[in-house]
């Protein structure tokens, strides 16, 4: 079954541009309870995603629609967090840009697509 | 004396009664706080069902403290030969060693109960008294009593776990059958854990365990020097005037006690705001304690400045009055912010901390020479100066004017004087919103040229140095003419109102001018003789509000009360101007009310008169200790010593009042590596208050004294 976790981070198997993270630098892992894990690689801007259990700067831990929800920008980060939906570790460092740009960009998605077609 | 006894360590704090005992109410803010969530609202002593009575306590360190206790019911002709002794640690909840002793001759047998209960209120649902949304719950797992919440899936538990046999326990209690022999001791320890399933940072290891144990005495701060080792490392202040002695180690414990680390940088700290409601990053609070701080303990601003960068505004988000480039206001862990029931997941409600955080940013790099965090941060620094030109500033008249986009739990004042009735006309009605305080240009004023520096010396910008440079000249040129009041011997408006009038109050806000520098020195002249008139300067310090204005009030919170680092920022504007006296009697008279209040200054005292009171009037409701409180005393120290850092050297130019005699601080840390500084008491105060007139040494011109 494809879900909306699955279908978000297959969007970005292949690299995309997303201007809001070019100050971004990490790995990002998303474990989504019930539905597998990736890790989000971020390069100055350049976004991928991978499949499956890695190291990773920082890792996160929480149900689809929450994941999902702040990775589209439709949750804010640190409430979902505390409001136990949404769990973090590592290098916490890494998260302040990480969710500033992706809350600047509207979303990972939008961010990406916005890039594509050329709309600053 | 106060009838309550807080300890704190971090965010965490204890407030109980001088016996021990929590005794949660509206108006009685007791408890165990940890993570803005009160954590224990009732925790009784009683031995074979009574209470006992305080005989003598003890806060030994900021973070333990100790009550010795005697059975109630005893008189002057009968001697209980029980006593009772509690330790209390705190961190991570707290750790208590209960012992019960027995003089007598014969063993006794006692009934020993605590009582507990946790009602994890939000510190906002304690002060505005609302009622809980999720549901309590209680598990007894053998010597341990578990008292939890649960609304969705926010968890938050209280766990209570003894060393002592336990003959009974509920959801309510643990009682101890004791039997103390005859001259013998029985003792229990009793841990409180303050039980967070992924605590930011710690998703991975949950907070299972109180920081102290059996017999800790020695303060552990996360990851940094101990207490004696943080004293240590400020500069040794010695004087003939124990006031001033104790004050300053009073002040430099404090503040050591009011640090909080951040999970970003949980190796670090910077100053919280103060106890008991303001055990949080506030960005105001910390830049400014920061401040004041730099010369006794740089590295509060070095954590304030990457913290406050590192959660910059990004976006345009009016629940949280946030805007892109913003410093935010203030940080909270809370239910209610959990829930989007309050906005302070940050919360950004303040227009005066972007300036403020530049200030710091450029003053930090004087002190230390830490060229290095400047650089690491010139992309935050260019994107607050561009909040202050794209959203500070409103409506493009030039000036910095702030009113909430959120309407229903956005503040209304997003100044310092935060208070609801604080910005208001000399006759006492309000100012109209959207509001542009003096204090704040001046804030901006100081920022851009302090900028401008850090454009040409370090980040290699000379355009944006000049750019800066020239719209500093331009504001202060345009803020002199439109905040100008000629009445009344001329001062400047407390704000221009929301239809751009002169809110023409008569404040302490233009000794922020003068601090700031952005005052025309024969403006900044007219505005000494109000500072140091009777209207405003009580004989302790300088009121928030000149008596005689309509909405004065000598308790009023910001409208005529006395605050210390409102009247420390006077004295530091006066010194900059070259008010060198009249700046030493303000500092000395500051020091002179600690010495009223145990050494250690309050938030805020009363307005009233010296002459009437004879002692400074305590406010009812203040914070202490509180940050930026604590480190006036360390200002009037370096505006007393006239401590300027230029290039890599300290200059000292001491203007210290007779009465002291003399004052050395030794081993000040600095880009310079350490230097001493000496001042003798050669500054005559008259007894009269106001000093207006006879003063030797013109006024300098802003330039003069600080910008390089």
């Amino acid at each position: 079954m494809t879900t909306s976790a699955v279908k978000f981070f297959e969007e970005f198997a292949t690299p995309r541009d997303v201007p809001a993270l070019a100050d971004v630098r990490g790995s990002y892992r998303f474990d989504v309870t019930g539905v597998g894990t990736w890790v989000l690689h971020i390069e100055c801007g350049k976004v991928s995603a991978t499949a499956g259990a890695s190291e990773a700067d920082i890792v996160f831990k929480g149900d689809e629609a929450d994941v999902v929800g702040v990775l589209e920008g439709k949750k804010h980060m640190l409430t979902t967090f505390m409001q136990g939906r949404f769990g973090a570790a590592g290098n916490l460092l890494k998260l302040p840009a990480f969710f500033g740009g992706l809350r600047a960009a509207g979303g990972l998605k939008a961010a990406a697509q916005a890039a594509k077609e050329g709309v600053s | 004396m106060s009838s309550t006894i807080s300890i704190l360590e971090g965010s965490t704090f204890v407030v109980s009664d001088r016996v021990g005992d929590i005794e949660a109410s509206p108006d009685e803010p007791l408890g165990l706080f940890a993570f803005d969530t009160r954590f224990l609202s009732r925790w009784v002593l009683t031995l074979d069902g009574k209470r006992p009575t305080v005989l003598s306590t003890d806060d030994l360190a900021y973070f333990r403290a100790q009550f010795f206790l005697a059975p109630s019911g005893g008189n002057v002709y009968v001697n209980s030969p029980i006593s009772i002794m509690r330790k209390r640690a705190v961190g991570d909840g707290f750790h208590e060693d209960l012992t019960i002793f027995n003089s007598g001759p014969k063993a006794v047998d006692i009934e020993v109960r605590i009582e507990a209960a946790a009602d994890f209120a939000d510190l906002f649902e304690v002060k505005d008294a609302l009622k809980k949304k999720g549901d309590l719950y209680h598990r007894l797992e053998g010597r341990r009593l578990v008292l939890g919440y649960k609304r969705e899936r926010f968890v938050r538990e209280t766990w209570v776990t003894v060393s002592a046999e336990v003959s009974a326990m509920d959801e309510k209690s643990i009682s101890f059958r004791a039997h103390i022999p005859a001259h013998g001791e029985w003792t229990t320890c009793l841990d409180v854990v303050t039980a967070i399933d992924g605590a930011l940072g710690r998703a991975d290891a949950p907070l299972t365990k109180t920081k102290y144990g059996h017999g800790d005495i020695d303060a552990r701060p996360n990851g940094l020097p101990s207490l004696q080792k943080w004293t240590d490392q400020a500069p040794d202040l010695r004087t003939s005037w124990d006031p001033m002695k104790l004050t300053y180690t009073k002040s430099l414990v404090d503040l050591a006690a009011l640090r909080v680390y951040p999970s970003l940088y949980p190796n670090e700290s910077l100053p919280a705001a103060g106890l008991p409601w303001f055990m949080a990053v506030f960005g105001r609070d910390s830049v400014i304690t920061s401040l004041q701080a730099l010369p006794f303990a740089s590295e509060l601003a070095e954590t304030t400045l990457k913290l406050l960068a590192m959660r910059q505004g990004t976006v345009l988000d009016s629940f949280r009055d946030e805007e892109p480039g913003k410093i935010l206001h203030e940080a909270r862990w809370g239910e209610l912010t959990a829930f989007e029931e309050r906005p302070h997941s940050p919360y950004f409600g303040s227009a005066d901390v972007t300036p403020l955080w530049l200030i710091l940013l450029d003053e930090y790099e004087r002190w230390t020479g830490d060229e290095g965090l400047v650089r690491r941060l010139e992309k935050h620094a260019r994107a607050a100066l561009r909040w202050i030109d794209d959203f500070g500033d409103r409506d493009g008249d030039g000036y910095v004017e702030y009113a909430t986009r959120n309407e229903e739990t956005g503040l209304v004042n997003q100044c310092w004087k935060d208070s609801w009735d604080s910005i208001c006309f000399a006759d006492g009605s309000l100012a109209s919103l959207p509001r542009a305080t003096c204090e704040i240009q001046g804030y901006v004023y100081d920022a851009k040229r302090r900028c401008a520096r850090l454009a040409r010396e370090i980040w290699g910008d000379q355009a944006l140095a000049d750019r800066l440079d020239s719209e500093a000249t331009s504001l202060r040129r345009r803020f002199n003419d439109d905040f100008w009041v000629p009445e009344r011997g001329g001062y400047f408006a407390l704000a221009l109102d929301g239809k751009k009038r002169k809110v023409d109050a008569m404040t302490s806000n233009m000794g922020h001018l003068l601090w700031s520098g952005i005052a025309d020195p024969d403006k900044a002249d007219k505005c000494v003789k109000h500072l140091m008139s009777d209207r405003m300067f009580t004989g302790w310090g300088i009121r928030t509000l000149a008596e005689g204005e309509g909405s004065y009030n000598p308790i009023g919170y910001h409208v005529g009360t006395v605050w210390p680092h409102d009247t420390a920022f006077v004295a530091w504007g006066l010194r900059r101007y070259g008010y060198r006296e009249h700046a030493a009697r303000l500092a000395y008279a500051m020091f002179e009310a600690a010495n009223c209040f145990q050494h250690r200054l309050p938030e805020a005292f009363a307005g009233y008169s010296r002459e009437s009171t004879r002692f400074p009037v305590e406010y009812p409701t203040a914070c202490s200790p509180q940050a930026w409180a604590t480190g006036a005393p360390l200002v009037m120290l370096r505006v007393m010593l006239g401590l300027v850092p230029v290039l890599d050297r300290l200059f000292v130019d001491p203007a210290v009042p007779a009465q002291i005699e003399q004052i050395e601080l030794l081993n000040i840390r600095g880009r310079w590596g350490t230097v001493d500084a000496f001042g003798r008491g050669r500054v005559s105060l008259p007894m009269q208050k106001s000093l207006v007139g006879g003063v030797d040494g013109r006024p300098l011109t802003p330039e003069q004294v600080v910008h390089r």
